[in-house]
């Protein structure tokens, strides 16, 4: 049995061989029962797994996600 | 010897309201019938079926699933050495370093139910250490349990029945807990008298007038039958009044179940109802057992791609997804997942998901909302709208549980 944190504050990983388990930090949940035992029995929970690196947007994505048109940012550019 | 009295009427004396059966009444016979303005017995059984003598007169059975038709995890797996929701929907196998187990949702029943819960031993222990055990548990939630006015001079006795057939032969016992009173104890023992065969077994549970079970969605009480044990539980004494737990009397008539490879127990037609009457098992549709299972478990999966919650993509690494829940659970539940997941957003790109995690923020017991974090692309970004599915994989499963 293991567990990891997570990048939030209230859930963590639960850890097992061929499945994943993530355990809302709620008193009335079983398994944060469980893990609170776990706590209490002297463990540590591994650290949470870096949040993976953005992938850069191209310039074409940059501008869908702005909502332009190629025509609409000539315009406001003065171009 | 018997007896026969030939009578037309049967009435009360003058000055008397009641008539009075000091015994059992039971009425059989297809001209045979029975008529009275108001009638009552301990025992009253009429053409072999047992009436109640306390407790409603429907919705009485107070186990989910008693006939083992819900499998939503799985209904069959190997190699299993440790506790856990498995197969058949509420009951828990749970063990501790004795053997190694087939557990499955078998077609081997008796008559009347199409499944059981079975057990059996593909490697054995004929020497459990002290501590070692495995046994089968449910749990009731408390809240439902309330009608039974446990903790007061009115409390109610209640009966467990169930069918049970194994290999092995002799006393075996049923461990009853009250989580809300200390683990206060039962630990009454059932027979089985004959290998590989059904036998249905009646265990009577007495009333506790002085530990209230309280009115919540807690575990109110757990039922372990027992299969195999060290010494540690089966060293004591069966207890059949309400006591302070002895763990050495958990399962003081110890089956033996696992000495040996193909052991196996096995169980169906699991009925907890008030009174001290086994009334015939009061068998429900599919479609309502599912509904009162999914209140602890709700499963996704089965197809390439299920799809199984809209999701809100927040960067292009991860987003955050919602699903309305098939029924209100008991609490907010975890997410175990297995197998290959991804985000898409239709037509556009897809990315493979790598983490859930559940978002406390924006989730209650009807609707949740959790994370997910996949590879990086650059398609997912401005809050588009997308789907989680699974991923070309028809053994994914996404696991909501808020078992007790």
């Amino acid at each position: 049995m293991m567990y990891k944190l997570t990048q939030f504050p209230t859930c963590v990983i639960r850890v097992s061989d061929n499945a994943s388990t993530a355990i809302p930090f709620h008193p009335a949940n079983t398994d944060y029962q469980e893990y609170l035992a776990w706590l209490d029995e002297g463990n540590t929970p591994l650290p949470a797994d870096p949040i993976p690196e953005p992938e850069p947007l191209t310039p074409q994505q940059k501008l869908e996600a702005s909502g332009l048109t190629v025509e609409e940012l000539r315009e406001l550019l003065g171009l | 010897m018997t007896s026969k009295l030939v009578v037309n009427t049967i009435e009360s004396d003058a000055g008397v309201s009641t008539v009075t059966f000091a015994g059992d009444i039971s009425v059989t016979g297809s001209a045979g019938a029975l008529s009275a303005s108001t009638l009552s017995a301990t025992n009253l059984t009429v053409n072999g079926n047992a009436y109640p003598n306390a407790g409603p007169l429907s919705n009485r059975n107070l186990i989910i699933n008693g006939a083992m038709q819900v499998a939503q995890r799985a209904t069959s797996v190997t190699g299993i050495t440790s506790s856990g929701y498995r197969t058949v929907d509420r009951f828990r196998p749970s063990m501790g370093s004795l053997g190694t187990w087939t557990i499955e949702q078998s077609t081997d029943a008796p008559d009347g139910f199409a499944y059981s819960h079975k057990f059996t031993c593909t490697t054995a222990d004929a020497s459990p250490a002290a501590g070692d055990d495995i046994e089968m548990e449910y749990k009731v939630e408390a809240q439902d349990l309330q009608h039974l006015n446990y903790g007061s001079a009115s409390a109610q006795a209640m009966t467990l029945s169930f069918w049970v057939k194994s290999n092995k032969t002799g006393a075996a016992t049923v461990n009853i807990l009250q989580p809300d009173n200390s683990n206060k104890s039962l630990s009454p023992t059932y027979t089985i008298s004959s290998a590989d065969t059904w036998e249905h077994k009646t265990i009577s549970i007495p009333a506790d007038t002085s530990g209230a079970i309280s009115n919540d969605n807690g575990d109110g009480l757990l039922f372990a039958w027992w299969l195999n044990s060290g010494s540690n539980s089966n060293s004591g004494t069966n207890q059949t009044t309400w006591t302070t737990l002895n763990s050495a009397d958990k399962n003081a008539s110890n089956l033996g179940v696992g000495g040996a490879v193909n052991d196996y127990w096995q169980i169906t037609g699991v009925q907890l109802e008030a009174g001290t009457v086994a009334t015939p098992f009061e068998h429900r549709s599919y479609g309502d057992e599912l509904a009162r299972c999914q209140r602890y478990c709700q499963v996704y999966g089965g197809a390439t791609y299920t799809r199984f919650g809209i999701s809100s993509a927040y960067a292009n690494t991860g987003a955050s997804v919602v699903i309305p829940l098939s029924t209100p659970m008991r609490t907010l539940p975890s997410i175990t997942t297995t197998g290959n997941f991804r985000h898409e957003l239709p037509g556009v790109a897809s990315a493979n998901i790598t983490v859930f995690t559940m978002d406390l923020n924006g989730s209650d017991t009807s609707l949740i909302k959790y994370d997910v974090t996949h590879d990086s692309n650059g398609n997912f970004t401005g809050n588009k709208s997308g789907q989680v599915t699974t991923n070309n994989d028809t053994t994914a499963r996404f696991i909501l549980s808020a078992e007790l």
